[in-house]
């Protein structure tokens, strides 16, 4: 295991004001595995990966880093102690240096006499021939994210933290630069910390990925778990796209507008039914319906439809469309109503 | 259209004669004088205008205050800007800043002169000579150091010190490597306006040695004796010892801001801010401070306004009311408390008009001419003031008379009236509104005139209901910026000032050199008591903004 936490709570501020960031985090991170935080602004993620930085002290909790604990009781490594890597968000390139004496300075730090010699070697490497000497106020923002890389990858870390490294980018030069970052990491066995609020660039990389939500982590899977096992209806509709129709249980099946979908024992009771787009088809006959609009996006069709009051998408191979339609695989959950009494 | 371009054509015409009056020519007055120099004179005139003293003193004050500033405002902008600081004491920093120096020269000189200073013993230093100019200069300068200081570090975003923590820096390294590495452009431009401003002082030295039975002269007083001594004689001399100033008054900045490029690079702004830490021994240095620059000569002269006879201790028998009595009834303070009102509310919104006339030509017309006039206005500012005094005296200390077809002939008569010193405090201080009206008009998107003219005004309409409002703010913080300099205004005053146009300045002056100190200490306590009120007004008229 490369960083364990166990137990991580953050809050702000204190008292009845306290702005609860982090509410108890349990994470494991393999050796050699592109781990992701995944979640909307706000969700804790990158207060996770600054704790484990050592640039946020937890509330309670411990982190292990490599075996070793760095927060635990009475024990608080500092990060220059802790022997990462990290990639920022704003890159953090120093201005006031050229490009080598970036990527050399935790060398330096080290008195490693060849400090230049392999800051070159690595700006070689991330695609930086001949630059080390300019200013690094003159690079492009994608090249100042690779010297950000070589200048985290330097010290030859075991564990990597990107901190939204590509969301300051254009996205011709993200997609270029997580191929490449995941190149990176995996030919030197690295375990890698991504915090994203990007899920094609979670999924696209990551051996697992965890989804994060008001503090909380929601659920942790690979990528394709992930998207077919969505175990709460946050997972589901941030991984992709997520259709959801009102429906009833009635003697242990589900209907919608009296349409027999599937056999489901339990209370009778309206219920919720959260399925993609692709699992959902029109056929000859099912659940009535009224298209809305038709979009052709090449490998397939996207079509807009509305069962009743609400409305769905479809995305299928074919581009006809009918009156009605077949769910082939959803999710139910029980709707919250008001109580008998009512 | 043409009526757009006949409004145009008046306030680049305005603009034009103003910058004649208050720049072209005086300027052009000193060159002229310098040309009118034969070379045979040379050596008497030089011989007569300086010993050497004033300008090895000029240049030893410059270093002085340099390494004073230095030494308590870099670690003071380090505290304001990493260290938890009471609310009081961060803003307490800026006072000594905006004392007036010549009001902490008098408080200094109650302090710390050599026969019956309240503290002298205390400190080991001769306050009527060279260390206790570079002492009250340097206390007076510092914050200014230490503010750019903060304001560098306070635009390093925190991942700057974070990417170096988590690459193996403590504390100590990252502020070695990366904290003060990023604050030394800012340094470089306070250096600058630190030697210029030291070089260009004049009420400082003047002070410290009108009391001195040996003074160490340096280049502004000795124009000011020059002047004095004999008219005649003396103007050659000033304008030489003028261009001597000019060296370190323009030099300085304009080596500074090349050596700040020469460093290119800019601190990308933006991102978190660097969280402070609580550091009590940091906080306490940094309250020491604004305990000794400013609050101890503030109460200096306050008991100083009091004292009945200086010098004779502060015993109960010695304090009264009598000085403030006196002076409150003195005829002299009334005249000269009109005049500094009257000129300051004058200068201020002249300089206001002014500067919001150049600053829209040359923001939203931006021809190389609109843009040229911008520059030469804010000349005046630039140079040192004795420079700036001395030619408008040259210009304008006779009538100067324009004969118009021969027939009509116009007398402009401006020596020795409220006329020449509006003109003077004008022309140096258009450079604020102006700087303000600029900054304003380059935050402000074209688009929104731009929606204005699409939906149907002029270009008086727009100026009127659009440009205008939005600037005020801007304005109204110039006016207050000009008005309080104004008030207290000493070196242009003391060169233009007539027998009939006393100001605050230069009685304050004549009542600390020649009659009476303690009234000086009184009056002093009136003028830092005006310019809190100004302060508030400008705090609050800020704050109501920032309500609405």
């Amino acid at each position: 295991m490369s960083v364990v936490l166990a137990g991580v709570t953050k809050s702000y501020g204190s008292g009845a004001a306290a702005n609860r960031v982090v509410k108890g985090i349990d994470l494991e991170i393999h050796d050699a595995e592109i781990f992701t935080l995944l979640g909307p602004s706000g969700c804790g993620k990158t207060t996770t990966l600054r704790m484990i930085a050592g640039l946020e002290q937890p509330d309670s909790g411990t982190i292990h880093i490599n075996g070793e604990p760095v927060v635990a009781p009475g024990r608080l490594v500092p990060p220059e102690q802790r022997g990462l890597g990290m990639v920022f968000q704003s890159h953090a390139i120093w201005p006031h240096m050229t490009v080598v004496e970036n990527v050399a300075y935790p060398l330096k730090l080290r008195n490693d006499p060849q400090a230049r010699t392999k800051a070159l070697e690595l700006l070689q490497r991330v695609g930086l021939t001949g630059m080390g000497d300019r200013p690094a106020h003159a690079l492009s923002g994608g090249q100042q994210q690779r010297v950000s890389l070589a200048r985290a990858l330097i010290t030859r870390p075991k564990v990597l933290l990107l901190d939204e490294p590509l969301s300051a980018l254009d996205a011709g030069l993200r997609v270029e630069l997580r191929v490449q970052i995941a190149e990176l990491a995996r030919a030197a066995k690295l375990s890698v910390l991504l915090v994203t609020h990007d899920q094609e660039e979670a999924m696209s990389i990551s051996d697992r990925i965890g989804v994060m939500n008001g503090g909380v982590l929601e659920q942790v899977d690979d990528p394709a778990g992930l998207y077919r096992r969505p175990k709460t209806p946050f997972v589901g509709s941030f991984i992709g796209h997520m259709n959801h129709l009102h429906a009833v249980r009635r003697a242990g099946s589900i209907y919608i507008h009296r349409v027999f979908i599937r056999e489901s024992p339990g209370f009778e009771e309206p219920v919720r039914l959260s399925f993609r787009p692709e699992s959902v088809e029109f056929a000859e006959v099912g659940i009535p319906c009224v298209l809305r609009s038709r979009s052709f996006l090449g490998a397939f069709t996207r079509f807009e439809v509305s069962v009743g009051q609400e409305r769905i998408r479809i995305d299928s191979h074919s581009d006809r469309a009918s009156n009605f339609l077949r769910i082939r695989e959803c999710m139910i959950e029980t709707v919250k109503m008001p109580t008998a009494e009512e | 259209m043409a009526a757009l371009r006949g409004g145009e054509a008046l306030l680049r015409l305005a603009a034009a004669v103003f910058l004649l009056m208050a720049v072209a020519m005086p300027l052009g007055a000193l060159l002229l004088q310098l040309g009118a120099l034969r070379w045979q004179e040379l050596p008497a005139v030089l011989g007569g205008a300086f010993d050497g003293a004033a300008l090895l003193n000029s240049a030893l004050l410059c270093l002085g205050v340099l390494a004073v500033t230095n030494l308590f405002g870099v670690p003071l902008g380090v505290a304001l800007a990493r260290v938890r600081l009471p609310g009081w004491v961060a803003m307490g920093v800026r006072l000594p800043y905006v004392i007036p120096p010549y009001v902490s020269t008098i408080a200094w000189i109650q302090l710390a002169n050599p026969t019956n200073g309240l503290l002298t013993g205390l400190l080991p230093l001769n306050i009527y000579s060279l260390w206790g100019m570079i002492w009250v200069l340097g206390l007076h300068l510092t914050p200014f150091v230490a503010l750019s200081v903060q304001d560098a570090l306070n635009r390093v975003p925190a991942s700057m010190e974070e990417a170096a923590r988590v690459a193996g820096a403590g504390r100590r390294e990252i502020l070695r490597d990366i904290t003060l590495p990023m604050a030394l452009p800012a340094l470089l431009a306070s250096a600058g306006f630190v030697l210029a401003s030291a070089a260009a002082s004049f009420g400082v030295p003047y002070l410290l040695s009108a009391s001195s039975s040996s003074p160490d002269p340096v280049l502004t007083t000795r124009i000011y004796q020059a002047l004095e001594l004999s008219p005649a004689t003396g103007r050659p001399q000033a304008v030489l010892l003028a261009l001597l100033l000019l060296v370190p008054g323009v030099g300085a900045p304009l080596l500074f801001r090349w050596m700040q490029g020469r460093r290119g690079f800019s601190v990308p702004a933006g991102g978190r801010a660097v969280e402070p830490v609580a550091l009590p021994a940091a906080a306490a240095g940094v309250g020491l401070y604004v305990a000794v620059a400013a609050l101890l000569p503030l109460i200096a002269v306050v008991i100083g306004s009091f004292t009945l006879r200086l010098g004779a201790g502060i015993g109960p028998s010695n304090l009264g009311l009598k000085p403030w009595i006196d002076l409150l009834s003195d005829g002299r303070l009334h005249r000269a408390l009109l005049h500094s009102t009257i000129l300051a509310t004058a200068a201020a919104t002249a300089a206001c008009g002014a500067g919001l006339v150049l600053g829209w030509l040359a923001q939203r017309r931006g021809t190389a001419l609109d843009r040229g006039i911008a520059a030469a206005a804010r000349l005046p500012f630039l140079i040192p003031g004795s420079v700036l005094g001395l030619g408008l005296l040259l210009c304008w200390s006779q009538d100067i008379r324009f004969v118009l077809l021969d027939r009509v002939s116009l007398i402009l008569s401006l020596p020795d009236t409220l006329w020449l010193l509006g003109l003077a405090y004008t022309a140096r201080f258009v450079a604020l509104p102006l700087d303000g009206a600029r900054a304003a008009l380059q935050s402000m998107h074209p688009s929104l005139e731009e929606a204005a003219r699409i939906s149907g005004a002029g270009t008086g309409g727009v100026l009127r209901d659009v440009t205008l409002p939005i600037l005020m703010p801007a304005l109204q913080s110039a006016w207050f910026l000009v008005f309080v300099p104004c008030f207290c205004e000493l070196t242009l005053s003391v060169l233009l000032k007539g027998p009939e146009t006393e100001v605050l300045g230069t009685l304050l002056f004549y009542l600390q050199s020649y009659a009476d100190p303690s009234a000086a200490a009184v009056l002093a306590v009136l003028v830092v008591a005006v310019m809190g009120i100004g302060a508030a007004a400008l705090w609050l008229a800020g704050r109501n903004r920032g309500a609405t």
